[in-house]
C-alpha cells in the first residue's frame, strides 16, 4: 500500500511516523523515570529526571534521523537512477530511456519528461544526419557531373594530340571541348543558382506570376517550334512577392523541362491565376510516361528522365523546388496517366497595399 | 586486339575509342550494362573496358557477370570518375583521365 502513494505523501507519512514514533518512544522513557524517580523523594526525582531525559532525547533523536535518512533515500531513489542515467547518455548511445516507476507520482513525472527530452534529441540528432548525408551526397554528384566533361575535354586531347592530328581532327576536338567547356558552365551556373535560392529568404517584391509565365513562353516559343511542339498559355494574374530573378528562373526551368521532356506533336500548356488565396502557376506537358520511380525523384539534383536530345544540368526542377521553398510556397506535381507532367507552383497571395492616408 | 568500350558518355566514348583504334585495337563501344553483357555473348573481346556508372545495369554488376562466365578468358580494367565514399575497390581501378593499353 506504500507504494501507491505519491512521494509527497509517502515523505510527509515518513515525517509524521518518525514525530510519532519519537514521541511515544520519549514519553514511554519518561514514564520509566517517573516510575523509579518517584520511589525516591521530589527533588531528586525532578533533577533525576532531567538528567537522564537529556540523553533518551538525544538517543530518540539519533535513531529518528538514522531511520529518516535511510528511507527518504529509498523514496529518492529515483532522482539517482535518472542522474545515473543522464550521465550514460552520449551522441553516440541515445537509445536508453529512465524507468518510469509506479505511483504516477512527482518523480514519474520528472522521468516521463526527461525520456521525452531525450526522444526529442535524438530525432534532432537523426534529423542532423540525415541532411549532412544528403549533403555529402551532394556534393559527390556535383563533383562526378563537373568532371565527366573534363574528362572528355582531357581524352579528346590526348587522343587527338597522340600522333599526327590533322587540320580537320583539331578543329574537330576544339568543337567538343568547346561543348564540354559549356556543359560545365551551365552546370556551375545552376549550381549557384541552386545556392543563391537556398541562402535564406529573398527580397519581395511584388512580381506578377502572369508577367512572368508570359516572358518565359514567348522566350520559348522558338524551341517549342524547333522540337514541334505546341505552346499553350491560359494567364490570369496571380499577384505573388519575391526575388524577380529567382520567379523567372523557376518560370523558365519549369518550361523548359517542359519541353525536353515531351515528343514531337505534343503540347505544353501553361496556366496562372489565384486559387485558395495562392497565386499559382501551373505547367502541363504531354510526353513519355513517368515511372513512379522517376516520379519520386523528380525535384532531385542531377537525376535526368529520358529526354529528346539536349541533356541539361540535371539541376532545372531542383531549382524550382529551391526558390518555391524560399518564397514559402508548395509544389504539387502528377504524372499524367498519358504521359508527362502536371506540376503546379503556389505562392502565398500578395496582397493589396493599403493607401497610406497623408 | 579486340576491345569492348563500355562508356554511356558519347563524346568521351568517341575518343576513347578513336584511341584505341590508334593502337591498333579493334573496339566495339556499348552505352549500357546490358548492352555490353549482350556483346559479350556474341563476340570474344580480349579486352573489357568498363564504366562503372551505367544506365540499365551497373558496371559492377557487369563486371561481376563477366567475371563469373569467362574466369580467364577476358582482362577486365575498371575505368570510374566516381570514387562513392566506402565502395570498397572491385579491382584495378583506372581514374578516366588516363589510361593504359597492355601489350
Amino acid at each position: 500500500m506504500i507504494r501507491r502513494l505519491t512521494a509527497r505523501s509517502r515523505l510527509a507519512l515518513l515525517y509524521t511516523g518518525l514525530v510519532l514514533a519519537a514521541g511515544l518512544l520519549l514519553t514511554a522513557l519518561t514514564y520509566l523515570l517517573l516510575f523509579h524517580s518517584l520511589r525516591l523523594r521530589i527533588g531528586e526525582a525532578m533533577s533525576k529526571l532531567l538528567t537522564q531525559a537529556a540523553p533518551a532525547l538525544l538517543v530518540v533523536t539519533a535513531l529518528a534521523g538514522l531511520t529518516g535518512w535511510l528511507v527518504a533515500g529509498r523514496i529518492l531513489r529515483p532522482i539517482r537512477t535518472i542522474s545515473g542515467t543522464a550521465n550514460r547518455l552520449s551522441a553516440e548511445n541515445l537509445s536508453e530511456r529512465v524507468p518510469v516507476r509506479q505511483p504516477a507520482d512527482e518523480l514519474a513525472t520528472l522521468a516521463t519528461t526527461i525520456n521525452g527530452m531525450l526522444d526529442r534529441i535524438q530525432h534532432g540528432i537523426a534529423e542532423r544526419d540525415r541532411v549532412l548525408n544528403s549533403q555529402r551526397l551532394f556534393v559527390a554528384n556535383a563533383a562526378h557531373e563537373l568532371r565527366t566533361p573534363l574528362t572528355t575535354m582531357r581524352t579528346a586531347v590526348d587522343v587527338t594530340l597522340d600522333g599526327e592530328p590533322d587540320r580537320a581532327e583539331l578543329i574537330a576536338m576544339a568543337g567538343d571541348i568547346a561543348t564540354a567547356v559549356e556543359t560545365n558552365q551551365r552546370t556551375l551556373d545552376g549550381l549557384l543558382v541552386l545556392a543563391r535560392s537556398q541562402a535564406g529568404p529573398p527580397r519581395r517584391t511584388p512580381v506578377d506570376l502572369a508577367e512572368v509565365a508570359a516572358a518565359t513562353v514567348a522566350d520559348a516559343a522558338g524551341r517549342a517550334a524547333n522540337g514541334a511542339v505546341t505552346l499553350q498559355a491560359d494567364l490570369r494574374p496571380a499577384p505573388a512577392s519575391g526575388e524577380p530573378v529567382l520567379l523567372e528562373r523557376m518560370a523558365g526551368n519549369l518550361l523548359e523541362n517542359a519541353l525536353r521532356y515531351n515528343h514531337a506533336g505534343g503540347h505544353v500548356t501553361v496556366t496562372s491565376g489565384i486559387a485558395n488565396g495562392h497565386a499559382f502557376l501551373r505547367v502541363v506537358n504531354t510526353g513519355p510516361l513517368v515511372t513512379p520511380e522517376e516520379e519520386r525523384r523528380l525535384f532531385e539534383p542531377f537525376v535526368r528522365g529520358a529526354g529528346n536530345g539536349t541533356r541539361g544540368a540535371g539541376l532545372g526542377l531542383s531549382i524550382v523546388r529551391a526558390v518555391v521553398t524560399a518564397h514559402d510556397g508548395e509544389i504539387s506535381s502528377t504524372a499524367r496517366p498519358t504521359g508527362g507532367m502536371d506540376i503546379a507552383v503556389h505562392l502565398p497571395q500578395a496582397l493589396e497595399e493599403a493607401p497610406t492616408s497623408g | 586486339m579486340r576491345v569492348l568500350l563500355v562508356e554511356d558518355e558519347q563524346p568521351l566514348a568517341t575518343y576513347i575509342a578513336a584511341g584505341l583504334h590508334k593502337h591498333g585495337c579493334a573496339v566495339d563501344v556499348a552505352h549500357d550494362g546490358q548492352q555490353a553483357l549482350d556483346k559479350c555473348e556474341i563476340t570474344p573481346y580480349d579486352v573489357v573496358v568498363l564504366d562503372r556508372d551505367l544506365p540499365v545495369v551497373h558496371g559492377d554488376t557487369v563486371c561481376r557477370l563477366l567475371a563469373q562466365r569467362f574466369t580467364n578468358a577476358v582482362r577486365i580494367t575498371v575505368s570510374t570518375l566516381r570514387r562513392k565514399l566506402g565502395d570498397p575497390p572491385l579491382i584495378e581501378t583506372v581514374t578516366g583521365a588516363g589510361y593504359r593499353i597492355a601489350p
